[in-house]
């Protein structure tokens, strides 16, 4: 049996902004990835918030927010002997679900 | 399991693999029985149809309560 290490690049952490979500970015945050690697939070907004123009720019800009804070709060934990993530490691994207999509 | 055009899960497959990402983090609420075929399970679907790694992170414990 062989075992693959490539290293890990680029990682995509779904998340829902329930309270559990602090878990799993949590989780990704203290997964060892290599220098160049990156992160991308990312929050689907429902189609139902989508329909409404002024409520979708609203969630959008609280789930930024919520993701923003999120990345925050995970980039000061300890690594672990890890080298810490190069600048531009954390990003954040919203998507609010279409009809179709 | 179909994944149907509009919604979160193919949203978050698609993204994936535009992206080109190594390895997709999602968590799971665990529910079970009634409320798992309720709610369905976004971590099921995305295991079934991702083209890359998946890591899968119990989310919580099971707190889910049906109303």
């Amino acid at each position: 049996m062989t075992t693959d290490r490539r290293p890990l690049g680029n990682i995509l952490v779904a998340v829902d902004l329930s309270a559990a979500s602090a878990a799993v970015v949590e989780r990704a945050a203290r997964l060892p990835v290599t220098p160049g690697s990156s992160i991308t939070l990312f929050h689907v907004v429902s189609q139902e918030v989508g329909r409404h123009p002024v409520l979708d720019a609203a969630v959008r800009e609280d789930a930024q927010r919520a993701l923003g804070e999120s990345a925050e709060g995970v980039a000061a934990l300890p690594r672990n002997g890890m080298a810490p993530p190069s600048p531009g490691f954390w990003s954040t994207s919203v998507t609010t679900l279409q009809a179709g999509t | 399991m179909t994944i149907r055009p509009g919604d979160a899960r193919a949203v978050i497959l698609a993204e994936a693999v535009r992206r080109k990402v190594d390895l997709l983090v999602l968590g799971t609420h665990g529910r079970s029985g009634l409320a798992h075929l309720l709610v369905g399970s976004v971590a099921e679907a995305v295991v079934r149809g991702a083209t890359c790694d998946v890591l899968v992170a119990r989310a919580a414990p099971r707190d889910f309560r049906l109303p």
